[in-house]
């Protein structure tokens, strides 16, 4: 393929994101390895990978976080590379630089990179040192509660306390009343502490309704540095998101330009190389600022990959494989709108609580310009151990509203039965009329969906729902084992009824 | 041909139904309303039903006691039970401490022996990298806890908390 011949790759996750990276092996003729845990023995990505290799049991560290054991699952199948995925070890520069000792392609940037960029501090010197705007904060104000509030009391409240070595909203804590600084601090160094190892906190100045915009670059080992344009990623909930979108109804072409060149001049800063995004939260006079550098494949990367025509995952593969990017920025032209909702197993109706369990029955939307990204099966046991994201329905139109009509009838015919998922919410969502307006910012579901409940079942579904337990129902009295109902069925036909019964597990 | 009564529950509200089945039509009355229905199975687990003359695609499965029913974009979950006296349902202490949601407790913060109060944090149940903290609902004293490791499924028990004899004393 380019520089290093890559004939075998090793999938380092799972989920959804597994069965996507293996579908653009599949594609570019490259064997595939999948891993697993013992939590996922049947999962959809271990069923269709060429080989599989388990890990060990459920528990992260001792799995799909356990480098040792990963390096080694690739040296054992004779995988020249590894594709990281997102989240559990692929912005951890310790595992890129074992693939690097072990002779394995990492398929990323390389590990003093995702090191310089992990470190957020260190990444707003660095994007400040190329003119790029950042939001004004202290950096590393120190562990001490006196130098954090006087970093705090400089900067004027609110603000907004992070973790350095952070990511996915853990150990951010919002501070609008100086008496509650202390506790905040407490509660966000541990957070931090639990989820990264590191309680180092950075502040912020908070920035009031913002909207998340970020751009997707792409880059090689040759000096080659485009960017694919901007997703908007404004509708988040607990700082997670939910739905994005490409392009940003905020952007126009200036705007567009002026945010992809400042991600290309961080990105060159930093020496990076393969598919990167660069976050930016954007307030309401449309100032842009630097939030960080994601050094991996995002998770709503397929917006980007419908409107920019290009296979991110296949891009990476190349880029890895030494390849020079055939692409330059006057090749990018994005072409229509596309959105995507994440969908999760979690509860609406109890405050989005997880949802682990069986899937009992699965249905994926199937209209022209809808795609799912899907990592469940019918059958499968959703593990209480990992992220509750199941799968991803992305919609492409020519329009915006077209985009927005098609995805509120993908998720309409979407249906998963088994785990409660926030189907329903996300409906919602792209439904409600600020959405269509793109009147978005980080604050849209507080705002606009804050009470909402899902609609208490009408006469109708009462009445479907009564016939179906009648056709299904036991005797009263009768073991659930001991066959059929009693409703009995006319010898001169074939009752459906008695169909019905026999599907019962 | 006969009719079939029960009662229907969907999250706190209860629905007494009656059905009359005669083939694959059926007459369904819910409350005061009557629905004519009929029923033509299509694939496992997905059905067509004409509900009054109208088309409805409607996906199902159960599980245990959950009825899990897809019709017209939204998931509805029931449980079912014959009419007339309401099911025995197993008895629990007030007052016991049960998991939020399936998952594992990873930190138990309370002792068995242990006095707490309203609102006193007793242990950590975490699931899909979701942390939830679980409180005391009263005051006594723990009994039994859950070993920190255990993975339990929603409503599980993870702290018996005994009510204090001298409850209304220390008030």
């Amino acid at each position: 393929m380019g520089a290093v011949d890559v004939t075998k790759i090793l999938v380092a996750n799972r989920g959804e994101i597994a069965v996507r990276i293996i579908r653009a092996c599949r594609e570019l003729g490259i064997a595939t390895v999948a891993v697993y845990s013992e939590a996922d023995a049947l999962a959809p990505h271990v069923l269709l990978a060429d080989e599989a290799v388990p890990l060990g049991p459920p528990e992260p560290a001792q799995s799909y976080l356990h480098i040792g054991r990963m390096v080694e699952a690739a040296r054992r199948t004779g995988a020249q590379a590894v594709h990281p995925g997102y989240g559990f070890l692929s912005e951890n520069p310790d595992f890129a630089a074992a693939c690097g000792e072990a002779s394995l392609t990492f398929i990323g940037p390389p590990a003093a990179v995702i090191r310089a960029l992990g470190d957020k501090s260190r990444a707003r010197r660095l994007a400040a040192g190329v003119g790029v705007p950042i939001v004004p904060g202290a950096d590393d104000p120190g562990t001490g509660e006196g130098a954090l509030r006087e970093a705090v009391l400089r900067l004027g409240l609110p603000v907004l306390l992070k973790a350095a070595a952070g990511g996915g909203g853990k150990g951010m804590r919002t501070v609008r009343d100086a008496a509650d600084l202390e506790i905040q601090a407490q509660a966000a160094r541990r957070e931090a502490t639990a989820a990264f190892g590191d309680g180092t906190l950075l502040v912020e100045k908070l920035i009031e309704r913002p909207r998340h915009i970020e751009v997707q670059i792409l880059a090689d080992t040759h000096g080659n540095v485009v960017h694919l344009g901007e997703r908007e990623c404004s509708v988040q909930r607990r700082y997670q998101k939910v739905v994005e979108e490409s392009p940003s109804p905020l952007a126009d072409d200036a705007f567009r330009a002026a945010l992809g060149e400042a991600a290309v001049r961080v990105a060159q800063a930093a020496g990076y190389v393969n598919a990167g995004t660069v976050e930016f939260l954007v307030d309401d006079r449309r100032n842009f600022y630097f939030l960080e550098v994601n050094t991996r494949l995002q998770v709503e990367h397929p917006v980007t990959e419908m409107v920019a025509g290009v296979d991110l995952v296949q891009a990476q593969i190349r880029v890895a494989a030494g390849e020079v990017l055939g692409l330059r920025q006057d090749d990018v032209a994005l072409r229509g709108w596309a959105i995507e909702c994440r969908v999760y197993a979690e509860d609406p109706e109890a405050g989005f609580a997880p949802s682990p369990g069986r899937v009992l029955h699965l249905y994926e939307p199937q209209l022209p310009g809808v795609r799912v990204d899907s990592g469940i099966r019918a059958g499968q046991d959703i593990p209480v151990h990992y992220d509750p994201i199941l799968s991803k329905v992305i919609a492409w139109a020519p329009t915006r509203s077209a985009a927005i009509r098609r995805m509120s009838q993908a998720l309409r015919e979407y249906v998963i039965l088994g785990p409660r998922t926030n189907l329903l919410h996300l409906r919602a969502i792209v439904d409600h009329p600020s959405f269509a307006a793109g009147d978005l910012s980080t604050q849209f579901l507080p705002d606009h969906l804050g009470e909402w409940r899902s609609p208490a079942p009408p006469l109708e579904v009462l009445a479907v729902a009564a016939v179906l337990a009648e056709s299904t129902r036991q005797a009263p009295g009768s073991s659930r084992r001991r066959g059929p109902c009693p409703i009995v069925a006319s010898p001169a036909f074939a009752d459906p009824w008695d169909r019905l019964r026999g599907w019962r597990p | 041909m006969r009719i079939l009564h029960g009662v229907l529950a969907c999250g706190n509200q209860s629905v007494p139904y009656a059905v009359e089945r005669e083939g694959i039509a059926a007459t369904a009355r819910v409350g005061d309303c009557e629905v004519i229905l009929s029923v033509h199975p299509v694939t496992p687990g997905i059905l067509a039903v004409t509900c009054n003359g109208q088309n409805l695609q409607v996906h199902w499965a159960t599980d245990g006691p959950r009825t899990l029913l897809h019709i017209k974009g939204q998931t509805y979950e029931f449980e079912f039970g014959r009419a007339g006296p309401g099911r025995a349902r197993a008895q629990v202490a007030e007052g016991d401490l049960r998991a939020p949601m399936p998952g594992v407790v990873t930190r138990m913060l309370v002792r068995p022996g242990q006095t707490v109060n309203t609102g006193d944090p007793l242990c950590v149940v975490e699931a899909m990298k979701m942390e939830h903290l679980v409180r005391a609902v009263r005051p006594g004293r723990v009994v039994r806890v859950t070993e920190p490791g255990t993975q339990v499924e929603s409503g599980a028990i993870v702290v018996e908390v005994e009510k204090a004899a001298d409850d209304a004393d220390r008030r």
